[in-house]
């Protein structure tokens, strides 16, 4: 979203192609970031044991995803520019993944919510449509202009 | 004898070979050493130190002593009493100095704008050519953005994190994409002074460089570390200017070093033997808040004025050391020497720094200083000058011809003419877009003793003041409205002008 917000500015000096660049350096790095958000659901679903996780996988991880988004968001507008290092949140950090664990399980066990995350899933694999095809072309253009 | 090929005889062959590999590279070397050296052109040094106002130095006559290295590296050199940038904040200051044009001809008027791209090989890498061995560096992200377009023309540009203390910049791990890649990474997902758009990396990135300034060894520096405010970079002034000396020495000659520093740019940090010399009594002349000011209080700007001017003789008193360090190592004296700066910096009228559409001299009135080879007296020229006449006057300098598109004169003292009422320009025109005609813009036309000053764009009425500097520096006294005669040829010189530049965009 930042970068629909940036464009506008952008547009007064650069070329549509220079920002297709700077979009698919983003692209990159948000796949990037995707799949590391990914990997926690996944890795969770191999070592947990079945029944907690792996059997309700589509749940549990929509809405660690979301939690965990969410809280990601918070610590993103809170490590404001200043020379301190946020040691007060850095410490939260354990706490926080505790409870939204817990959140986690018990979010699962209200039926409606759990309906509402298998929607909001089944729905949202639509994305990949078009997110799959422009994360390819992002990381070509990446790579190419830079062994190029 | 055997002729095949046995462990022991393979063995000597590759002995052999280790070392045949490595002649090419070897060659190469002796023959771009050989090249450098085979002709007699003496070096060029530009120094330039961003956001340095003429108006704070006491070489140009500014009460504190802030500037008694420059005074003395003047005592060889012509020193330009009224130089002016060609815009007031990095982007058109530093394009203006290597293009040798004005920001409305090159179009880099906008925050983190760029040289038009079917300009970019007009620059003074490229007319100087291959006889010089071109290096630029720059702790400026912005200024980096600028060098980074002319990247074919230049033979190495350092990272802006070389000789500093802290450097979480991403830019530099994508030398062949550098541009793009410091205005998709520094510039917008890793941003310092804004969210980042990076939701993991982002704050991940932001915890570190925190964690690692916090711990950064701050001695000698009361008010911490100098940084590049907006993005993730430390350094120490000793360190930065002990560098460049290195980086000089062991420069293959002749040599073009473009070599642009961010200090005395905001925040100000004095080194602790500057730090509050400066508590002398003496304040600036109070001036009436302009109407497009931010407002700020008398006393702060005060303050901050004072926190400059300490920054500034820190910059000095390393400066003087480099000039040293230059002079022992004979440098200095088969060098032609430039010391400048892009744009300026204000403390009056409630606005502070340099983005502002403020035109008043303290924001574009910079140094210019310059020493060739061999030079042994000072020389002080009164003429106006600008920084697009910086390349022009280089490239006569070293008997290079000066091309059809620099829109600069030669200086006056190095080939150019004394000629006082030579008009020139300084831009503002960040929030105009440069692919459209100027019409939200601030233009300053100086012509002999009067500077014209032209907003336009930003009421529903175009103003324009006027002042006579010979009679008024401090530019209080508005003569737009007394003096109808001067001020109509001004404003028609200047309407016209701006016509014409203009005119390709329409």
């Amino acid at each position: 979203m930042r970068f629909f917000w940036k464009l506008p500015s952008w547009l007064f000096y650069l070329s549509l192609g220079e920002i297709s660049a700077i979009f698919a350096y983003e692209v990159v790095v948000n796949l990037v970031e995707s799949l590391l958000v990914l990997l926690v659901p996944v890795l969770m679903s191999i070592i947990l044991p079945r029944n907690l996780f792996h059997d309700r996988f589509v749940t549990r991880g929509v809405s660690l995803i979301l939690l965990g988004l969410g809280y990601l968001i918070y610590l993103n507008n809170n490590i404001q520019a200043s020379a301190t290092f946020p040691v007060s949140m850095v410490r939260w950090i354990p706490i926080v993944g505790i409870a939204i664990l817990v959140l986690v399980y018990l979010i699962d066990r209200v039926g409606f919510i759990r309906k509402v995350l298998e929607e909001l899933a089944s729905r949202a694999v639509v994305f990949l449509y078009i997110s799959i095809p422009i994360s390819v072309i992002s990381i070509l253009v990446v790579f190419i202009r830079n062994e190029y | 004898m055997s002729m095949g090929i046995n462990r022991r005889s393979f063995l000597k062959l590759a002995g052999a070979a280790a070392p045949a590999m490595l002649l090419p590279k070897l060659g190469s070397l002796i023959e771009s050493k050989s090249k450098f050296d085979s002709n007699n052109y003496p070096n060029i040094i530009i120094i330039l130190f961003d956001a340095m106002s003429a108006r704070n130095l006491s070489v140009y006559g500014y009460q504190r002593p802030t500037s008694p290295n420059l005074e003395r590296f003047a005592e060889r050199a012509t020193v330009y009493h009224e130089h002016y940038s060609g815009g007031n904040y990095t982007i058109p200051g530093t394009a203006s100095l290597l293009t040798g044009t004005y920001p409305w001809t090159n179009r880099a008027i906008n925050h983190s704008g760029k040289v038009a791209n079917h300009l970019v090989r007009n620059n003074i890498f490229y007319t100087l050519g291959k006889d010089y061995y071109r290096l630029a560096f720059t702790q400026n992200i912005w200024a980096q953005l600028i060098l980074t377009q002319f990247r074919s023309d230049i033979d190495k540009v350092l990272s802006p994190g070389t000789f500093g203390e802290l450097n979480y910049l991403l830019s530099h791990y994508f030398p062949n994409d550098e541009n793009m890649a410091a205005r998709a990474l520094d510039d917008f997902l890793f941003k310092m002074d804004s969210l980042p758009a990076s939701l993991i990396f982002g704050p991940l990135q932001r915890a570190l460089y925190f964690r690692d300034s916090a711990r950064l060894e701050t001695t000698g520096y009361p008010r911490g570390l100098p940084q590049n405010v907006n993005y993730p970079l430390y350094f120490r002034l000793k360190n930065v200017f002990d560098g460049l000396a290195s980086l000089l020495d062991s420069s293959p000659s002749p040599f073009f070093a473009y070599l642009h520093l961010f200090p005395p740019h905001a925040p100000y940090r004095a080194i602790d033997k500057f730090d509050s010399t400066f508590i002398d009594g003496w304040f600036p002349e109070k001036k009436p808040v302009h109407r497009f000011s931010d407002g700020f209080s008398y006393s702060k700007l005060a303050s901050a004025h004072r926190s400059y001017d300490e920054y500034i003789a820190s910059i000095d008193w390393e400066f003087g050391k480099l000039l040293d360090n230059l002079e022992a190592s004979g440098i200095f004296e088969n060098s032609f020497v430039v010391i400048t700066s892009d744009h300026g910096e204000m403390f009056e009228r409630g606005e502070k720094a340099h983005s502002t559409v403020l035109l008043y001299d303290p924001v574009v009135h910079i140094p210019l200083l310059v020493s060739v080879p061999g030079q042994q007296i000072r020389r002080d020229i009164y003429t106006p000058t600008n920084a697009v006449d910086i390349l022009p006057t280089l490239l006569n300098l070293v008997g290079k011809p000066i091309p059809s598109w620099a829109e600069g004169r030669l200086l006056p003292g190095l080939g150019g003419n004394d000629d006082y009422e030579r008009s020139m320009y300084v831009i503002e025109a960040k929030s105009n877009p440069a692919f459209k005609p100027l019409t939200k813009s601030t233009i300053v036309l100086r012509k002999g003793n009067y500077k014209l000053i032209y907003y336009t764009g930003y009421e529903s009425e175009d103003t324009f003041e006027l002042y006579d500097l010979s009679a008024d520096i401090e530019e209080l006294n508005d003569l737009f409205p007394m003096q109808p005669i001067v001020a109509g040829h001004m404003k028609e010189e200047l309407l016209d002008t701006l016509f014409e530049v203009n005119k390709p965009y329409a």
